[in-house]
């Protein structure tokens, strides 16, 4: 009887730990603002040291390939190469209702791809990751 | 006595427990068969979400079989007819042996499992949320024979040269290449789907269409995809025209995705030249039309090296242009209004259109790529080339002696 009481108390404890550490890391989250960042800083040659860094990124939502933000919506609209300097592949549940042309703004944490990521990102070296779909705060709606 | 009396209880009980066992077996047998088997009403119901808790299972479905992209069953055949995406939840498609003796258009009742598309399977099932599982013992009945109309080709003009009556046969390449994900547009995908469903309609054959698209993936069951597009795959497939296609054959061929300067862009950061292209296009000698129509930027800068007699060339902008979207990003815009002079209908379905100019029931390539190029609103200047000759021409056609043979070209 006592073990089990005692067991109890040791789940309840851990339970607490765990809440206490969860609402602690959030808290944290939010007392250190993110640092704000261009496109073309966190993909350019300087990318390596925004590694690990949590950024706001501002920029334009497209969703017609992989999810990213472009520094100019025009850029989707012409058959040329985006530069690598032009757009950020967003990691992470990216909101149903966005839309493509949505100016954004994306906080989260700038990363390499790694192995467990889609395949479609194999070829990009920087990413942005989120953690959920309240990363992405709207700025401004595309108009339809 | 007693010893009997005991025999006698052993065997009443032991013929007492096996009656209970045989009777148990088949009722355990018939409820299994009863509850697996689940009638649904609707095709939307074996898709997405909605089909979580029938994966694994047996199935009664009804609807209508088509065969003009992959194997699938559609809850309306007249989603067939137009160049629209059809949704998810319109059609399922068929993983494993085609089902025999079923035309396109028959309306059928399966009974058949319900599963996720498996590592086994084709590649361009794999973003399917679900299939029907087929095995050659599959049952299938039919409800009600096609209606549909008889394919195109069995409708072409047979010539006839000296006695011997030769059938023209229709080829086709269509390939983006669309550099890696990022760059990947929607757009490329809908453009070659697009085509691929109006040559479909106009009867070529699916096994003379050739896709090659960027890393070999189809986006979804509208249209296969052999290759991935890149140099090696797209030699490999000049490589098998150059025997397949007759003196009597046309090669329509769709070039799509980006550009850069006098190159088109591949699969994986690679390009071909457009003197690299025109390489493989010129393996082909032996045909009767050819039909190339170019979308991607700077698309002008390909056809002086692929001018040559018995080709129509079309290019979306000039040597020095980039080249646009549809203001949807659904489709490119020349290609928007190309499709729609080709179908008589918006490839959105926003509306119908009528490029037959000279009111003779059919729209030439001609009158297509005019209606094309007036339509265009985007900064881009389309080209045509037709009497194998340079200069090319832009403006209306006919122009200086570009766009007349083209007039009476059709698809067929």
């Amino acid at each position: 009887m006592n073990a089990g009481a005692g067991l109890a108390a040791a789940l309840f404890a851990g339970a607490l730990l765990c809440v206490c550490c969860s609402s602690g890391s959030d808290a944290a989250r939010e007392a250190v603002p993110p640092l704000k960042a261009e496109i073309a800083q966190v993909r350019g040659d300087s990318a390596e040291q925004w590694i690990g860094k949590r950024v706001v990124v501002e920029g334009f939502y497209y969703g017609e390939t992989i999810p990213m933000i472009l520094d100019d919506i025009n850029r989707a609209y012409i058959d040329v190469l985006m530069p690598k300097e032009s757009y950020l592949p967003i990691l992470g549940p990216v909101p149903d209702h966005l839309k493509t042309g949505d100016r954004v703004a994306v906080t989260g944490m700038i990363d390499r791809p790694g192995p467990a990521d889609s395949l479609d990102l194999a070829s990009e070296k920087i990413v942005i990751r989120i953690s959920d779909g309240r990363d992405i705060h709207i700025l401004e709606g595309v108009m339809e | 006595m007693r010893k009997l009396a005991v025999i006698c209880t052993l065997g009443a009980l032991g013929a007492l427990l096996a009656l209970v066992v045989v009777s148990q077996v088949p009722t355990k047998r018939m409820q299994r068969k009863s509850v697996k088997l689940t009638k649904v009403s609707r095709i939307a119901q074996l898709r997405g979400t909605q089909a979580r808790n029938l994966i694994g299972k047996e199935v009664q479905v009804q609807g209508y079989y088509y065969d003009g992209s992959i194997p699938m069953i559609l809850d309306d055949i007249k989603l067939v007819e137009m160049d629209k995406i059809i949704p998810e939840s319109r059609y399922v498609p068929i993983a494993g042996p085609k089902p025999r003796g079923l035309k396109s258009g028959d309306r059928v009742s399966l009974t058949v499992k319900l599963e996720k598309p498996a590592g086994g399977d084709p590649v361009y099932l794999r973003k399917e949320s679900s299939v029907l599982r087929f095995t050659s013992s599959t049952p299938v009945k039919k409800l009600q024979a096609t209606r549909l109309r008889l394919p195109a080709v069995q409708r072409h003009v047979i010539k006839v040269i000296g006695r011997v009556r030769v059938i023209p046969r229709y080829h086709a390449v269509l390939i983006a290449g669309g550099w890696d994900a990022a760059n990947n547009h929607v757009r490329y995908w809908n453009d070659l789907k697009t085509m691929y469903a109006i040559l479909r309609n106009k009867g070529y054959a699916a096994s003379n269409i050739h896709v090659l698209y960027a890393g070999g993936t189809a986006r979804d069951a509208s249209m296969p995809v052999h290759y991935a597009a890149t140099s090696a795959n797209i030699n490999t497939v000049f490589n098998q025209l150059k025997t397949r296609v007759k003196a009597n054959d046309t090669l329509y061929i769709m070039l799509n995705d980006h550009g850069s300067s006098n190159a088109l862009c591949l699969w994986n950061h690679t390009t071909m030249s457009n003197t690299g292209f025109a390489a493989q296009v010129n393996k082909i000698t032996n045909h009767d039309k050819m039909i190339i129509q170019m979308k991607q930027c700077y698309s002008g800068g390909f056809t002086q090296p692929l001018t040559r007699t018995r080709r129509s060339v079309m290019a979306s902008c000039s040597p020095s242009q980039v080249s646009w979207a549809h203001s949807s990003l659904q489709f490119g815009e020349f290609t928007y209004w190309y499709f729609a002079a080709l179908t008589g209908t918006k490839p959105d379905g926003s509306g119908s259109v009528n490029a037959d100019a000279n009111h003779n029931g059919k729209v030439s390539i001609t009158e297509a790529y005019n209606f094309a190029r007036a339509h265009d609103t985007r900064p881009e200047t389309p080209h045509f080339e037709d009497n194998g000759a340079s200069p090319w021409h832009s403006g209306a056609m006919p122009s200086g002696g570009d766009g007349v043979r083209s007039s009476s070209i059709y698809l067929p």
